[in-house]
């Protein structure tokens, strides 16, 4: 794959909620990279429940593998045999939009915010560190673990998020993946009693 | 033998009694969970998590209600591991966007009074208030909600629905009335309570409605009835299959058949 000089702001530009994200981070690729990107599918298993993959995306010199995959689901009679084509084929669309987001994109869950009469709190953009997926946004399991283990511990929101900004100068839904998990230890490791 | 009875367990032995001992009886495994049930579920955290923001006067972003909906989701289908039946042709991802939909909806239309209580755990005896005859078992579970409005108290249960609930159901829902007698018995006259579903929509527009309604006394007496006759068939293991609607879509069809 040769290396190619990428706009990455046209890269990282979140993507529009709307619609597939499938679709969308093909597209995305395409304006980005013209057709100088790939994807495919390294292996696949299939277990009782579910089917995995494992995709690679390769782009601008940058290669990018993540594992996709797709429960095994029946419409309404469990007796019927599910299609396993179209079950490897939402795996391996799993596994592209996980590739899609290694590479910096992400979904835009921001963009519908409606005319709140409420003000809303804008967290800031976490910095982008460099270092890997540690230095990505935290996941919404993160944040979620963030709030409930502080809940558990009898801390209030407000005294979680003074946590956050105390330690890294930004509310929870702003750190990053590294952080978020430093948080969470700090959660667990201190009963909330810091 | 019991040792206390929640409304989840009344409505299922009215439902059906042999789908209440599969579930709390013989504790059935369950092979999959219905989409409705992690849906409904994962919005409810997420509203849980905005009313405890309201309590401190905080305003809730949707982004963090988005993930806590989400998170909800990702625990179902990684820790839990159950397979999810899926109806209509939905995916986790459609269910997403029509979630995202009716959270933003739910922002820009609520009006929440004075938050008093969230998820607020009770167990109280039941008894009849005319003639004072108690059970033996007490009746407990969670209050979702319960606001200071400017007529009084109001006590709130969230729900997700396709339809729009029609005035009977609202009239005499048990949960409601459940949560009526609660309140008495903590020194709340009936008639003072209101009552409300707050419900979110899943179709159409998002909308996000409030049902308003309230109990009297001889709502207590019947709700005491019903629980001293449910008991009573517990206790006695009075389990037979009460075919319905909801046939279709419960979780333990595969054992009625063969039961």
């Amino acid at each position: 794959m040769e290396n190619t000089t990428i706009n990455l702001d046209q890269l990282t530009r979140p993507l529009e909620a709307d619609g597939s994200l499938v679709a969308a981070s093909i597209e995305r690729f395409n304006t980005v990279f013209g057709g100088r990107w790939s994807c495919k599918i390294i292996e696949h298993q299939v277990r009782d429940s579910e089917v995995i993959v494992l995709g690679e995306l390769a782009a601008g010199g940058a290669i990018h593998q993540q594992f996709g995959k797709a429960m095994i689901t029946f419409d309404t009679d469990p007796s019927s045999t599910p299609s396993l084509a179209d079950h490897l084929a939402k795996a391996a669309d799993d596994a592209l939009v996980r590739c899609a987001y290694a590479f910096g994109i992400a979904r835009n869950t921001e963009k519908k915010q409606p005319d709140n009469p409420k003000p809303q709190s804008t967290p800031a953009e976490p910095p982008s560190n460099g270092n890997g997926n540690g230095g990505r946004k935290l996941t919404n399991r993160q944040l979620a673990a963030i709030f409930g283990l502080g809940k558990g511990s009898g801390k209030t929101q407000q005294e979680v998020i003074g946590m956050a900004t105390g330690c890294y100068g930004r509310e929870p839904a702003a750190l990053t993946v590294t952080e978020a998990s430093e948080l969470i230890s700090k959660l667990k490791n201190n009963n909330g009693k810091e | 033998m019991l040792n206390h009875i929640s409304y989840t367990q009344i409505s299922t032995y009215l439902a059906c009694p042999l789908k209440y001992s599969f579930q709390y009886v013989e504790q059935v495994p369950w092979p999959f969970k219905p989409e409705g049930l992690i849906f409904g579920s994962a919005i409810h955290q997420a509203l849980e998590h905005y009313y405890n923001g309201r309590k401190e006067g905080r305003d809730v972003p949707l982004g963090e209600m988005i993930a806590l909906y989400d998170a909800a989701w990702e625990k179902e289908t990684t820790e839990n591991a159950i397979t999810i039946r899926f109806k209509n042709g939905n995916t986790r991802d459609s269910l997403f966007d029509t979630a995202e939909a009716m959270l933003e909806t739910f922002l820009a239309t609520v009006k929440p009074g004075e938050i008093l209580a969230v998820e607020q755990p009770f167990s109280v005896d039941i008894m009849d208030p005319v003639s004072n005859e108690k059970l033996s078992v007490p009746l407990e579970g969670r209050i979702d909600l319960i606001e200071r409005i400017p007529s009084g108290i109001a006590v709130i249960d969230h729900k997700t629905a396709a339809k729009k609930y029609d005035d009977e159901r609202v009239a005499n829902d048990l949960q409601l009335t459940a949560y009526s007698y609660v309140m008495s018995r903590q020194g709340h006259d009936p008639e003072d309570i209101t009552l409300r579903f707050d419900v979110l929509m899943k179709n159409g527009n998002c909308s996000f409605l409030s049902y308003p309604t309230f109990r009297t006394q001889k709502d207590h007496v019947r709700l005491f009835k019903t629980a001293q006759s449910v008991t009573r068939g517990i206790e006695a293991g009075a389990f037979y299959p009460q075919k319905s609607w909801m046939c279709n879509d419960c979780v333990f069809a595969g054992e009625c058949g063969k039961w």
